[in-house]
């Protein structure tokens, strides 16, 4: 099989994350940050040196900016939830995945909030900052958005999206879903209030990691409270992070196993990997766009605007039959809907959905030019 | 010597403290705290035997949230 659906999570995973994880279950079985034995002691200094690795991939503060979650969505809806106000206003952008659009629609739908969903304008930057510009109100308490699209791979300018909401004192939330370990991203230089990462994407880590890194953890409220291994003498959730967003057993062999896929990462570095993946997939663009066969709906997924993924459709077939067809050919790809409405709403795709397509850092040209040949059989058909 | 254990808010903190001390040339050891009348719950906090109040003035400049010092109940 050969495997591009990567965007979901990525397949295979380095052989040190596996390692990690065999020995996090041997040597660090015990409960980090609870107990003062010597195996505690040693699990947290393994979950500190996660940490460390996490905030420095991510330009944080310090280690304990750094708040070890479930996935990205489990990241997201603290964030969202805990940063927004009774009576407040949202802004997102039109790309969002429903890790952001469900918590916000729950929200509206109790009266919590209001939203605003900002229409990008893909390849002027410009004109998607000033639609952010036009979208922000007075009861703006928030903004959050995607870096980069899941479905179009269409990257956001964060970067200055973040500096516009500053001047608004509004925070800035980052669903940083198919950016993190492929895009650079620096909290410190750009203030980013909250990145949100899942752990098994590009960071290469286990499936059920998630990373919540804060700026400000006192300014966000809790959505999930519970023992924390600190002041267990008072019923008040601690204020100080990672603690006051970590309650309950973490998953530790899955905070380690994530450790080597950062470690991965940053040996390998994100440009080194964003350069690999962006080349396979604007040749695999080339290619598509060549046999006048196949759907595109974006220019050539290129740097700045673009991160490395990419949808297509076949004229006439259903997403899910081309995806089913390519299946048969030994190729996984993920057709449908890709749990973001808004974004395929945005290209005009919600009642077909699109296949897509994404590489990781172990594909290779052979595997992209052989998916090209099998997407013109389909198309042959 | 007395009051070698500097108490900071979470094992987190003490283990942050622990690197920035060594950076500085300053041994310390990450420690759980017993339990007193005035802090009954669970706690961590950095032994350091030698050099403490210096310690504890460089955790204070490099924005650790220092709770106190104490006691250690026993040697390492």
């Amino acid at each position: 099989m050969i495997y591009l659906d990567n965007a979901a999570t990525t397949y295979p995973k380095p052989p040190q994350v596996s390692a990690a994880m065999q020995q996090a279950m041997r040597r660090f079985g015990a409960n980090p940050g609870r107990a003062g034995h010597n195996m505690s002691l040693a699990t947290a200094q393994e979950v500190f040196r996660a940490r460390e690795e996490a905030a420095a991939l991510f330009d944080a503060p310090g280690p304990e900016n750094v708040c070890f979650v479930m996935n990205c969505t489990q990241a997201l809806n603290m964030a969202i939830k805990g940063l927004v106000k009774p009576g407040g206003h949202v802004v997102t952008s039109c790309l969002e995945h429903n890790a952001v659009m469900r918590p916000l629609e729950a929200l509206r739908a109790q009266g919590i909030i209001t939203y605003t969903e900002v229409k990008i304008v893909p390849g002027d930057n410009d004109a998607t900052l000033d639609a952010f510009r036009q979208a922000m109100k007075e009861n703006t308490c928030l903004c959050v958005c995607t870096h980069v699209s899941n479905v179009w791979g269409i990257r956001l300018p964060v970067e200055r999206i973040t500096a516009l909401c500053h001047a608004y004192n509004v925070p800035v939330c980052i669903d940083c879903a198919q950016s993190a370990g492929v895009l650079p991203i620096s909290m410190k230089d750009y203030n980013f209030d909250c990145i949100c990462a899942p752990g098994h994407k590009g960071l290469y880590g286990p499936m059920g990691t998630g990373l919540l890194i804060v700026r400000d953890g006192s300014r966000i409220n809790t959505i999930i409270e519970g023992g924390t291994g600190t002041a267990s003498e008072s019923l008040e959730q601690p204020a100080e992070i990672p603690e006051r967003f970590e309650s309950g057993t973490i998953n530790v062999p899955g905070i380690i196993g994530l450790r080597a896929g950062i470690s991965f990462v940053r040996r390998r570095t994100v440009h080194r990997i964003y350069e690999h993946e962006s080349a396979l997939v604007c040749r695999l663009y080339d290619r598509l766009k060549a046999s006048q066969k196949v759907e595109l709906y974006m220019p050539r997924p290129q740097s700045p605007y673009f991160a490395p993924l990419l949808s297509f459709n076949l004229p006439g077939k259903d997403s899910e039959d081309v995806a089913a067809s390519l299946n048969k050919q030994g190729f996984a790809v993920r057709a449908g809907l890709h749990c973001a409405p808004r974004a395929h709403a945005f290209c005009g795709t919600l009642e077909h959905g699109a296949v897509r397509v994404c590489p990781s850092v172990f594909t290779t040209s052979e595997q992209m030019n052989a998916f090209a040949q099998a997407v013109m059989r389909i198309a042959a058909k | 010597m007395s009051k070698q254990l500097i108490i900071v808010s979470s094992i987190t903190y003490a283990m942050k403290s622990r690197e920035l001390l060594f950076y500085y040339g300053i041994k310390a050891y990450v420690e759980r705290l017993p339990r007193t009348p005035d802090m009954p719950g669970c706690g961590y906090g950095v032994y350091v035997p030698d050099r403490t109040d210096e310690a504890e003035r460089i955790l204070r400049r490099e924005g650790i949230h220092v709770l106190g010092r104490r006691e250690r109940v026993s040697s390492k």
